[in-house]
């Protein structure tokens, strides 16, 4: 049975669901992997919640607690899948166009270099390139340069793939 | 379609099936560091166990065991000597060991994070070898000079005959062996790891240099601009004067 206090930092966890989803979903390809992943980022946080003062979001700093721990955690997981039925096989739904179109763009950021894919998720869940660069450890130059041609990248991922299909 | 707009139409059965519900918090980390850890906190625990194995042994044979041969008393104080200093030398090893962090911090940024992981690892490790150091050049020879004392000999005529290079070469040669092969184990156990963190490192830090490329063509593209510019603007100039001269 978790404590009082364990019980309130799951619920805390429950709420911000989704970007453990979201990182977890970029780092690790199969079902066993995800749910391991999932476990120890956060148990990871759970430990490192103490350090936890308040000073940016809860939800900024589970960002940094799971990306970190993912970019750190058991390497063979998170490595891309080098074709896209690997990632398919896991997905829930219809293959309906517009569910098709959003999974070669999750799959297009699954090939992308692993921090690229921090950058990446980073941007599209709204930082700005300060933000990004704060949780990275980089210059803020640094990040829109990098952004830049992550989206370059990215969108010539996204064409050849269309174009094939 | 814009990425940001794709990306914000995602729902949750895009990120693949739902995680399993998490009514508790994993007791054990299954982090590499924490496994690093964990590895080197079992070894200090058998060398203790064994330590205790080897002090009790020569101390029962030497105080309570009436029947023990002579030959026998010099060896067993020199095992008793071996394995206090190998338990000193272990005290500094169990010392770096508790002042470890359980987990590199996660909660920093993720370059910071990356470096503390890497140094880490790399810690433990050299901890690990400084263990086998301890272990491994003593104990050989001691094996080697117990078996030659239990064939019938004693110290004095073990150290005066050729057995004596038996007990020479057993250390020579089994201690670098066992160096070599816990360096092997642990490169192969965590060397891939340590390599795919220092690449991630690189990645990030390599930003720089692409920074420092895509500055250096910015300006040389400002210059040409700057340039081209000034050609214009001379050509221009030799125009107007040319008109002003005409007038």
């Amino acid at each position: 049975m978790p404590t009082p206090a364990e019980q309130a930092f799951l619920d805390r966890i429950r709420t911000n669901e989704g970007i453990l989803r979201k990182v977890v979903s970029l780092y690790a390809d199969q079902r066993a992997d995800r749910e391991d992943l999932y476990q120890e980022i956060v148990l990871q946080a759970w430990r490192a919640f103490p350090r936890f003062k308040g000073k940016s979001k809860f939800s900024t700093w589970l960002y940094q607690v799971a990306l970190n721990t993912a970019l750190t955690y058991r390497r063979q997981v998170a490595r891309a899948p080098k074709q896209r039925e690997v990632l398919e096989q896991d997905a829930v739904g219809n293959p309906e166009p517009a569910r098709e179109a959003r999974q070669v763009l999750l799959w297009a950021i699954r090939q992308l270099p692993e921090t690229d894919r921090m950058i990446t998720l980073l941007h599209l869940e709204g930082y700005d390139n300060g933000e990004i660069a704060n949780i990275a450890g980089l210059k803020r130059n640094h990040v829109g340069v990098k952004l830049h041609r992550i989206k370059s990248r990215l969108n010539e991922i996204i064409q050849r793939e269309q174009a094939w299909t | 379609m814009d990425l940001k707009d794709l990306w914000n139409s995602l729902d949750a059965q895009d990120f693949g099936p739902d995680p399993e519900k998490i009514s508790e918090i994993r007791e054990q980390s299954q982090h590499p560091v924490a496994r690093l850890r964990l590895q080197l906190r079992r070894k200090l625990t058998w060398n203790y166990v064994l330590a205790a194995i080897f002090v009790g042994l020569p101390l029962f044979f030497l105080f309570l065991y009436p029947d023990l041969p002579p030959r026998y008393v010099p060896v067993l104080w020199i095992l008793l000597g071996i394995v206090s200093v190998t338990t000193f030398g272990i005290i500094p090893v169990y010392r770096a060991y508790r002042r470890l962090p359980e987990l590199p911090s996660v909660d920093q940024d993720t370059l910071g994070s990356l470096k503390h992981h890497a140094e880490t690892a790399r810690f433990v490790m050299r901890l690990e070898n400084r263990l086998t150091y301890v272990i491994a050049v003593p104990s050989p020879a001691a094996g080697a000079l117990l078996s030659q004392v239990a064939e019938g000999m004693t110290l004095a005529e073990v150290w005066a005959g050729p057995a004596k290079w038996v007990v020479i070469i057993a250390g020579v040669l089994v201690s670098p062996l066992t160096i070599f092969l816990t360096r092997w184990m642990n490169k192969v156990a965590f060397g891939k790891e340590l390599k795919a963190i220092d690449s991630l490192v690189a990645e990030l830090e390599g930003l720089g240099e692409e920074i420092v490329g895509e500055v250096d063509k910015m300006v040389e593209e400002v210059e040409a601009a700057v340039d081209e510019l000034d050609g214009l603007l001379e050509g221009e100039w030799i125009q107007i004067q040319g008109k002003g001269e005409e007038e």
